[in-house]
């Protein structure tokens, strides 16, 4: 699968299915995911809510519950290593201390009953042969880098202490304190205001480049990826439909999916008066997997291949990744490829 | 913290005194008295008596008396045994209902906090659905039940433990074996509810955001449970365990008769029959006393478990 000329990268997800039984039957969260990271690298994964990029995420370290998850098929390898294969005691090793997380809401994320310092410390203590002592100290620097003021005064505080905004910079101190090389950010500023946001994403960002981290950055928010992020996959119902570097994506999006996204987001540069177009209907329930393609029915430009049949994420010929029977030259459809071939 | 320790001390005799006066005029207004038994007396006698025991005074006046009484601790004599005062019969008996419900308390948190720990973590196993089902039980068959059982299983039919008595080693504490099955009839229904309250809390606490941080962490599960759920799980077991442990230390008539236990919970029910106004108003408030005092201490370590709560 790997290119051997290509540097082994960070993280390669192939073909990963995961699937949840509930009272309801059987949900296919994740159908077939593939994507990688590169070393250094900032990867931003899109989607709307309930489109599996939180679970496909949150399967890289398995802190998907199972039951009632499953794991039905597909490789999580981290430089090279197959992390779904590991024991649990080297999963932990993993766990913050190769890969961290940090998650949506800063409110709830960090243990109420537990001082900050502890927090920090025993993620410190876990991963690394420093003293206690040491392991504070090491805390409270790595609240001053994520701007906590008077983190040496601080670092005894509870959470309820610290606002918002403040306990996510927590958060991203508690996840790269261990010196992970790679960072994997489930939504980090969804719950926090727009101000807070762009300081919490300033910081992630000086943060990735201070520490030549790689980092998965996993929002429904186009802007957030357009600032952060190199190269974006966008996922729909559980499958990712394009995969492409990110201002390509922003300026000649090649699937309807992302072009609808693109139009249901404001711009600065909208024209005064511009409509947003939100998208049509409702994703789908996923009691099965996928037959065919997924966005189809809220499509505007499915025609009866569509239907029928699955399309694979496949290469243009300039290389880019899209899983669409449809051509699109700037956001508009140019032909049905193999439009008759089909049948 | 210590400004409201103080605001709830202050209100400790407050309480208690509206305890003592409502308890005083109740069970005045009971019918009979102490000297209107079945037993047939002399009128002469029973006025000879009533005055002794100034019960042919106005209510108001052994009110204020009573109270006055109080102040010294001294709460009277009893008008039933004869010679005894109820400061010597709680002093007698309460130990043994201490002795019994501290042996029972500590077998019902072991029992419940161990199930309900394991049932909370490892939710619909064979395990959480077979302690569950054990709780049910514990909850549901009230311990006249459990108490005759046990002691027909295992004083009568296996001979390893006696069926009843108390014969004491020293003080107030029993030999061994005197203790276990009273001990387990009436720690039955606690454990049962801590398991519940428990595996509750667990149950609450294990689906937080927080602990999926631990999880990520790269934490052990003992430890991600020790650690950063037990705080949070314990909180409603802590509240049930207030009145509970004022409950179970001032005995239980059941249990105590049952195992025929020289203790406080039968000289409670059998006072109130007996209409020994003094000793039932001594036991009301022994366990009045009890009650504020583990509620109070209750209160404080929430305060030690949850850092949120603030004293104001």
């Amino acid at each position: 699968m790997s290119d051997p000329a290509k540097p082994l990268p960070v993280l390669e997800l192939d073909d990963l299915r995961v699937r949840f039984k509930t009272d309801g039957g059987m949900v296919h969260a994740v159908n077939g995911v593939s994507f990688r990271v590169d070393e250094g690298e900032a990867l931003g994964v899109v989607g709307e809510s309930g489109c599996g990029k939180s679970v496909t995420n949150m399967t890289v370290l398995r802190l998907i519950p199972t039951p009632p998850g499953e794991v039905s098929s597909g490789t999580i390898k981290y430089r090279g290593t197959d992390l779904l294969k590991l024991s649990a005691k080297e999963i932990r090793k993993v766990r913050g201390g190769k890969i961290a997380m940090i998650f949506q809401d800063p409110m709830t994320c960090l243990n109420p009953f537990l001082r900050i310092s502890k927090q920090l410390t025993e993620a410190i203590l876990l991963h690394s042969d420093m003293t206690p002592d040491e392991a504070r100290e090491r805390a409270i620097q790595e609240l001053e880098r994520v701007g906590i003021p008077d983190a040496a005064g601080r670092v005894d505080s509870y959470p309820h202490e610290f606002s918002g905004g403040m306990r996510q910079r927590v958060m991203i101190a508690m996840a790269l304190c261990t010196d992970p090389d790679l960072l994997i950010a489930d939504e980090p500023t969804t719950a926090l205001d727009v101000t807070i946001q762009a300081q919490i994403l300033d910081v992630l960002r000086r943060l990735q480049a201070e520490k030549g981290m790689s980092l998965v950055l996993v929002t429904h928010d186009l802007a957030v990826v357009a600032g952060m992020c190199t190269r974006v996959v966008v996922m729909y119902a559980g499958r990712i439909v394009e995969e492409a570097p990110v201002d390509d994506l922003f300026a000649d999006p090649r699937h309807p999916y992302t072009i609808a996204l693109l139009g249901s987001v404001p711009r600065l540069d909208d024209p005064v008066g511009r409509h947003l177009t939100p998208i049509e209907g409702l994703p789908p329930k996923l009691a099965e997997e996928p037959t065919s393609c997924a966005f189809a029915p809220r499509c505007t430009y499915a025609f009866d291949r569509c239907r029928a049949e699955l399309p694979k994420l496949e290469p243009d010929p300039d290389g880019r990744l899209r899983a669409c029977f449809v051509t699109f030259k700037d956001g508009v459809p140019v032909e049905p490829v193999d439009a008759g071939g089909a049948a | 913290m210590g400004r409201y320790l103080f605001k709830r001390l202050v209100q400790v005799p407050i309480v208690l005194l509206v305890l003592i006066t409502l308890s005083f005029f109740m069970v005045r207004l009971a019918p009979g008295n102490p000297f209107s038994g079945e037993k047939k007396m002399d009128e002469s006698v029973r006025q000879a008596l009533n005055a002794k025991y100034g019960l042919d005074a106005p209510w108001p006046i052994q009110y204020l008396k009573y109270l006055k009484g109080l102040a010294t601790l001294d709460l009277g004599p009893s008008y039933k045994q004869k010679g005894l005062t109820v400061n010597e019969i709680i002093a007698e008996k309460a130990p043994v209902s201490a002795v019994l419900g501290l042996t029972a308390m500590i077998l019902a948190l072991a029992l419940g906090l161990t199930a309900g720990i394991i049932s909370g973590i490892r939710q619909n196993s064979n395990f959480d659905y077979g302690s569950m089902g054990v709780a049910m039980i514990g909850l549901s068959v009230p311990t006249f039940v459990v108490g005759p059982l046990l002691a027909l299983v295992f004083g009568l039919k296996l001979g390893w433990l006696p069926v009843a008595g108390y014969e004491r080693m020293a003080g107030p504490i029993p030999y061994p074996q005197y203790l276990i099955l009273p001990a387990i009839t009436l720690a039955l229904p606690f454990a049962a509810r801590i398991a519940r309250l428990t595996r509750a809390g667990m149950l609450d606490v294990i689906n937080q955001d927080y602990i999926r941080t631990a999880w990520a962490k790269g934490l052990r599960e003992r430890v991600i449970v020790l650690r950063h759920a037990m705080r949070g799980a314990m909180l409603p077991v802590v509240s049930f365990l207030g009145p509970a442990v004022a409950q179970i230390l001032t005995g239980s008539l059941v249990v105590e008769q049952i195992f025929q236990i020289p203790g406080i919970g039968y000289e409670f029910v059998k006072s109130a029959l007996n209409r020994d106004y003094t000793l039932v108003l001594g036991t009301v408030i022994l366990f009045g006393v009890l009650l504020v005092a583990f509620n109070l201490l209750v209160d404080v370590i929430y305060g030690f478990l949850d850092p949120r709560i603030r004293y104001a």
